[in-house]
């Protein structure tokens, strides 16, 4: 198993794909389980990012490795359903990506700015 | 369907599938209801999206259990130490080789040691060539776990199978309990 600090460096500097990120914003809103995961990130990419089991649960088992998420069971029991919310060290990495893309955001539309003028 | 998709899923690690088996089958399933409306279609791409994805996920699990193994059996020390002795040992033979062979002797019993026939000599040079390459192997490995060793903690001795084979156990339950909230046993008893 990875090491958590590890893990976390490595994430830390390095920029979150994009099932990451979408996964991570979906769990910000509220806690989901599997299935509400693949439809929210399918909503949240307006469509055009369909995650496949096998890699939105790739996505799940990195994220509970490094702490940003974790598991906790609901009431309902009947369709082998685990929920998963953020935790405050996946909160702080996804403001600080979205930090990130705004800077480079930023950065974009001023080169833009400046090759049009 | 969903036979097929769990069938499938045994080509995932052990671990993986006690975590992630059940939850997966059953989020494959949910969608599999949401395409079948959709049209022959739509409901092919889905379920080819689906085993791709699903092969795809088992070779990137087992990369990571292998890495995750890796890291602490070939570290460092082992592998230094592996080098030393191939290259101390072939510097070795290759010169005694030479050497005999220079004198057309390899083939021949020395004058001055008529017991040592051809027959003898070559068993001789190959276990010689096997007991120098063990002697510098424990050697270096020493010296080098306490040089290297000492300075990372990923860097392990890789010769306590016992204890190795103990900690990934105990890794392998911890994963299961922060994941699912439960310890182990508990996890079996209820025959997930």
């Amino acid at each position: 198993m990875r090491h958590v600090a590890d893990g976390n460096e490595e994430l830390e500097t390095t920029p979150l794909t994009e099932p990451v990120f979408l996964v991570l914003l979906s769990l910000v809103q509220a806690p989901r389980h599997g299935y509400a995961l693949l439809k929210d990130t399918e909503a949240l990419s307006a469509g055009r990012v369909r995650l496949s089991t096998g890699t939105l649960y790739g996505v799940i088992h990195r994220l509970l490795e490094s702490k940003w998420i974790e598991r906790f069971e609901t009431d309902d029991t009947s369709r082998d359903k685990q929920s998963y919310r953020l935790t405050s060290l996946g909160r702080r990495f996804l403001q600080a990506e979205l930090a990130r893309m705004k800077q480079l955001t930023r950065a974009a539309t001023a080169c833009l700015k400046s090759s049009e003028a | 369907m969903r036979y097929a998709y769990e069938t499938l899923l045994r080509l995932y690690p052990n671990s993986w599938r006690l975590v992630f088996g059940q939850e997966m089958a059953s989020v494959f399933e949910q969608a599999t209801e949401d395409y079948q409306p959709r049209g022959l279609l739509a409901y092919l791409t889905f379920l080819c999206s689906e085993f791709n994805g699903l092969i795809a996920g088992a070779f990137f699990a087992w990369g990571d259990e292998y890495l995750s193994r890796s890291r602490r059996r070939v570290n460092a020390p082992f592998l230094v130490s592996l080098f030393l002795g191939a290259a101390i040992t072939a510097f070795f033979q290759g010169n005694f080789y030479t050497h005999i062979t220079d004198h057309k002797s390899v083939f021949a019993p020395a004058p001055e040691a008529p017991q040592l026939t051809p027959d003898l000599m070559l068993p001789l040079l190959i276990a010689g060539g096997i007991l120098l390459f063990i002697s510098v192997f424990s050697v270096a490995f020493v010296w080098n776990m306490r040089i290297i060793g000492n300075r990372s903690g990923r860097l392990k001795p890789i010769w306590m199978p016992g204890r190795a084979a103990n900690a990934r156990i105990t890794r392998r339950d911890q994963t299961i309990q922060r994941n699912t909230g439960r310890p182990r046993r508990e996890f079996y008893r209820r025959g997930r």
